[in-house]
């Protein structure tokens, strides 16, 4: 039994403890002290953000919203910046829902899009939910119509102008993934970018981005964001500043405690060494 | 009837169907097996995604009114499984007869549902910190490596990193898109080719799983 002298303060009050209340501090002063530190813009997010902003007027952008609640937060400042620019350029967008939470979430993002002159039906369809697989996705990248016969509102396909010219994967010139907590960005690239050559961004979530980045390199996705980082550093490029921006001092602190706490650890464990020796 | 259900055959003569249909489709082509592909993927994943759902809403519902009834549960126990029941059942009501759009769903789904999946999401965060400190030491030189590795990728990920070190940016970088491009490519090459060696087994009627 280790005397009191020879306790660290973190064994003393109880580490668990101790860090519950650190990580509480490291998320609360940040959010009441705002410094708002600039972010650097990776290589991923803009080039996800220059293929956007250089797809020619009236080309046809498929996006699979296939966001789900829990793990939302961290995805919701790239979706909502990503919304923002690709309705803000001159795009013809169609819209699916692969989770049966995005009907819900997508409603509370798309209060932040200006529509400007934009025409339900014309230049942009939401399409309902379905069931998320590999095998929908490869579906969906040959018949559409075999996949849906109505949009969110109920409209059969056939009678919205801006589905008349679009049923397949090679009638469109992107296609995003957004909000996906895994697997859906590999479908695409699976089913959508290798038989039928058609680019794939992402805006995805933390977890996911580091397995996406084989195929970044390779070319098949053409840019991504990376959870509340990537969101805040779409939203500088886009100039929306939203949830990303405001949570950089939240995520530097908790980072920066992550970071302090294995330091701690490392010495205690190097004191602990020379001691016994 | 019942033998053929029971049969190790059924199952592997399915599973040839299904990947004579897929395999077709992809390498051939043509309308017919473009029907069948999508009646395949698309409309029996539908059913079975939706049979899926209902089955398990049940089983949920039926072991939370088991837990209830039990005489020796807790009383809070027994109130909180009640009330779950009750919650779900108004749910799918409100959804069913007033839509997903209605504001009274669109209030519970707001103000319940999303914070509560959020915060329980986010309490990761607290086991996070307490593992950063119980579990990542250095005690060899390969936990060194990762230690070092994860240090960089979390400092990359700090926007405050930049203003600490520029180098924090691409020394995270160059771990995020070197040294964890080769590991999840051979990770990934792995196991397609185990996918490839299982669906062979499978086919073969060599795998264990199907009747036995």
């Amino acid at each position: 039994m280790e005397s009191d002298a020879k306790m660290s303060i973190i064994q003393k009050i109880g580490y668990r403890k101790m860090i519950y209340l650190l990580v509480l501090v490291a998320t609360i002063v940040p959010m009441i002290y705002t410094v708002g530190l600039p972010v650097v813009v990776s290589k991923q997010t803009s080039d996800l953000y220059e293929f956007i902003e250089k797809l020619p007027p009236n080309s046809n952008v498929a996006i699979a919203f296939a966001a789900y609640a829990g793990m939302y937060p961290d995805a919701q400042a790239a979706t909502r910046a990503g919304l923002v620019h690709l309705f803000r350029r001159p795009l013809n967008i169609v819209l699916w829902h692969n989770s049966p939470d995005g009907p819900m979430l997508l409603g509370g993002e798309l209060k932040y899009v200006k529509m400007g002159s934009r025409i339900y039906g014309k230049d942009h369809v939401i399409l309902p939910y379905v069931a998320a697989s590999e095998a929908t996705t490869s579906a969906m990248g040959t018949n559409i119509r075999g996949v849906f016969s109505v949009d969110s509102f109920g409209t059969p396909l056939d009678q919205i102008p801006l589905m008349k010219n679009i049923n397949k994967a090679t009638d469109f010139s992107l296609h995003i993934v957004m909000a996906a907590a895994g697997g859906n960005e590999e479908w695409a690239v699976r089913q959508w970018n290798i038989p039928h050559r058609v680019p794939i961004g992402a805006f995805t979530i933390s977890i996911v981005y580091p397995a996406l980045i084989p195929y970044w390199r390779t070319g098949a996705i053409v840019g991504m964001t990376n959870g509340v980082r990537g969101g805040a550093e779409y939203e500088s490029l886009v100039g929306a500043p939203g949830p990303g921006l405001r949570r950089t001092d939240i995520l530097s602190a908790v980072h920066l405690l992550y970071v302090g706490l294995i330091v701690v650890a490392n010495m205690e464990m190097l004191k602990k060494k020379r001691s016994e020796k | 009837m019942s033998n053929i259900l029971k049969s190790r055959e059924l199952p592997i003569v399915l599973i040839w169907i299904a990947v004579l249909i897929i395999f077709g489709d992809y390498f051939f082509g043509g309308t017919a097996l473009r029907t069948a592909f999508t009646v395949l993927t698309v409309d029996w994943a539908v059913i079975i995604t939706n049979i899926a759902i209902i089955v398990g809403a049940l089983a949920v519902l039926q072991r939370s009114l088991n837990i209830a009834r039990r005489e020796r549960t807790e009383k809070v126990e027994r109130f909180m499984q009640t009330w779950t029941v009750f919650l779900a059942v108004s749910i799918f009501v409100i959804g069913v007869t007033l839509g997903i759009r209605s504001s009274i769903y669109s209030w519970v789904y707001n103000y319940i549902l999303l914070p509560s999946w959020q915060t329980v999401y986010t309490l990761i965060i607290f086991f996070m910190a307490t593992a950063s400190y119980r579990a990542y030491r250095a005690n060899n030189s390969y936990a060194a490596v990762l230690l070092i590795s994860g240090l960089l990728v979390l400092m990359r990920n700090a926007p405050v990193s930049s203003s600490i070190w520029s180098g924090f940016q691409d020394l995270g970088s160059w771990v995020l898109d070197v040294v964890n491009l080769a590991g999840t490519r051979a990770i990934m090459i792995g196991a397609m080719i185990g996918a490839i060696s299982l669906l062979i087994k499978v086919l073969l009627a060599k795998e264990k799983i199907l009747g036995e």
